[in-house]
């Protein structure tokens, strides 16, 4: 559908590298990374406002790297939604359509029949002064979506939101992406955001993709330490191999006074993840055979409503994300002793 | 908060506030003293003068005209300065700035050599436009169009570029993005910019009194009285251009005023 191709731009000491970046057909991508990371930068390039200075925009298969922005039929939703704020909802709705040659009546009939799957047909004739975060965001998206743009691009639509209208922004945006057949990339910093969005994402640090793929992917198969962190994995550990385990495609890794299994057969040093809630916790029993297993106490623990974030102390210090029910299980033993076990097959060695 | 830091904080703003009494006393004593001073009476015969009137009447049409034709060019221009950052900006932005440091008879002396009867121009068209309206409108032009450029061109800078990026993703032309964004958007400051270039034409006397001694503008005209028939001649005309100035300006103020509820 829509790539770029080894994307560059400079701007003062900012570099955005190579980038390369391929959302298909009617997919909700999302582009994830910290502030400063370059993903407006990189949106403001997609769309035409910043020349790039090498690589490729292929649109379709066509080049449209240099095309203006306004012959690309990209909708765009700034940041701050940059309304236009001498004007009413509906003629900043209509502004596009007045501004590529429709009549004043067609725009104001399609700025209406937008307003009204939007759910702001109520406001067309007030000043967007006045409007508030959800409706002036919903204006903008209607603004965008009039013009039936090809691809939709996002910057941090709901960043300034409060988290009850983010969460039905995010809806809306998702139901509108289906029911339209849109193609959307939706930038953030925020990853629950993402979550509730998706299809796929991409993250970036610092001008550069770090890696690009599903959520899942991107949490349990992170490519480096940066990707492991951003998607908020606690339990981060290096290691030298020890020994490749005979009769399976695993090798040992010691770590503090351990040795654990992780898959892939492998030499020197490595370094792996095991995503918090794959941290199984159990109460010792006094035997404390048995693969990856080894006796740990809690240090610290806090509810976090969906879960119990739990602090271990032990052979390895680690972190555990339980259910309310395990984390009831293990308090009501009256034990400090409990074993932490970390199956094999949650363990992603990084690369 | 501590009383003696209340009473501290009351002793500065007692402070400041007889400092702006003298600058205000400053500005509005020699106005009001001219007025006083002026007999209805002398008022009445300088308001059916018509001389007097012709004057007036010049001079507002010269200032207007120099202000508009300044302002089919230079707003245009201020747009350029307040969105490209180009080699030699900062040179042009200096330049622009020349009329308000030169004095203004060196200013008139210096367009003579442009538009008088030995210049290029005047050689040209057989004669020259000093004693021309329009020599007058050009005088005006010179000496006020930077208010108009500076006032024009940081009211474009404070259009948020946003604006004007997202108008060019929906469609519109830079052209297009120019008439309905970044102008309607900067339309007080440049209005504003367009009455101080107005007000700073209607009182230039240096400029023009050498570009054209006649026709007379009211301030070569309130020279002219004061040398030939003294200052109470001189008086009531000033008292009586003073007035249209000031009705005009409280006018203008009061157009330009936003609107209630709205921030631009």
């Amino acid at each position: 559908m829509i790539c770029t191709e080894d994307l560059t731009f400079e701007i003062g000491k900012f570099r955005l590298n190579a980038v390369s970046i391929e959302m298909l057909r009617n997919e909700y991508f999302v582009l994830l990374g910290p502030p400063g990371s370059g993903k407006s930068i990189f949106l403001e390039c997609l769309c035409g406002l910043r020349k790039v200075a090498s690589g490729r925009i292929l649109f379709d298969g066509a080049d449209i790297t240099y095309d203006e922005p306004r012959k690309r039929n990209i909708g765009y939703v700034p940041q701050d939604y940059a309304l236009f704020p001498h004007l009413t909802v509906q003629q900043n709705i209509a502004f596009g359509l007045r501004a590529v040659g429709n009549s004043s009546k067609l725009a104001a009939f399609r700025a209406n029949e937008t307003a009204e799957m939007l759910g702001i047909g109520h406001l067309l004739e007030r000043s967007v002064l006045g409007l508030s975060g959800g409706e002036k965001q919903r204006t903008a998206l209607a603004r965008a979506l009039v013009m039936e743009p090809r691809v939709l691009l996002l910057d941090e639509p709901v960043s300034a939101l409060d988290e009850a209208t983010r969460q039905s922004i995010c809806s809306m945006l998702r139901r509108v992406q289906k029911d339209l057949k849109l193609t959307v990339m939706h930038v953030s910093h925020n990853l629950e955001e993402a979550f509730s969005v998706a299809d796929r994402a991409a993250i970036l640090n610092n001008g550069r993709v770090e890696q690009t793929g599903s959520l899942d992917e991107l949490l349990r198969k992170c490519r480096n330490e940066f990707v492991a962190r951003f998607m908020r994995c606690e339990n981060i550990f290096t290691g030298a191999v020890a020994e490749s385990l005979p009769d399976s495609d695993a090798c040992t890794v010691r770590i503090s006074k351990i040795n654990l299994a992780v898959p892939g057969r492998r030499e020197g040093t490595v370094q792996f993840i095991i995503r918090p809630e794959d941290v199984l916790i159990e109460v010792a029993d006094g035997n404390n055979g048995g693969e990856n297993r080894f006796e740990v106490s809690i240090s610290r623990w806090r509810d976090f409503g969906s879960h119990v974030r739990v602090e271990l102390k032990g052979s390895l210090d680690l972190v555990a994300h339980v259910s309310h029910a395990v984390f009831r299980k293990i308090m009501a033993a009256q034990t400090a002793k409990l074993a932490a076990i970390l199956p094999r097959e949650n363990i992603h060695v990084l690369e | 908060m501590s009383a003696a830091k209340q009473r501290q904080i009351g002793w500065f703003n007692l402070v400041l506030a007889l400092l702006g009494s003298c600058v205000i006393l400053f500005v509005v004593a020699p106005l009001v003293s001219i007025v006083l001073s002026t007999s209805g009476s002398d008022m009445k015969a300088a308001a059916v003068d018509r001389e007097v009137l012709d004057s007036i009447r010049l001079t507002l049409a010269a200032a207007f005209f120099a202000t508009v034709t300044s302002a089919l060019v230079g707003v245009p221009f201020a747009y350029l300065l307040a969105r490209k950052d180009f080699w030699g900006r900062s040179v042009l932005l200096a330049v622009i700035d020349l009329p308000i440091i030169i004095p203004h008879s060196a200013a008139g002396i210096a367009l003579l050599t442009v538009i008088g009867r030995q210049s290029l121009i005047g050689r040209l068209f057989g004669r020259g436009l000093t004693g021309t309206t329009a020599g007058i409108a050009i005088a005006m032009a010179f000496v006020s169009i930077p208010f108009l450029i500076n006032a024009a061109r940081d009211a474009f800078g404070s259009v948020d570029t946003k604006l004007e990026k997202a108008a060019r993703t929906l469609g519109a032309t830079p052209r297009r993005v120019f008439f309905t964004i970044s102008l309607p958007l900067a339309r007080r400051g440049i209005l504003s910019g367009l009455v101080l270039m107005w007000a700073r034409g209607i009182s230039e006397f240096g400029a023009v009194v050498i570009v054209a001694y006649h026709p007379m503008t009211t301030p070569v005209m309130i020279f002219q009285r004061f040398n030939d028939r003294g200052l109470g001649a001189a008086t009531s005309v000033a008292v009586l251009l003073i007035l249209i100035c000031v009705a005009i300006f409280i006018m203008l103020r009061v157009f330009l005023r936003p609107k209630a509820g709205r921030e631009f």
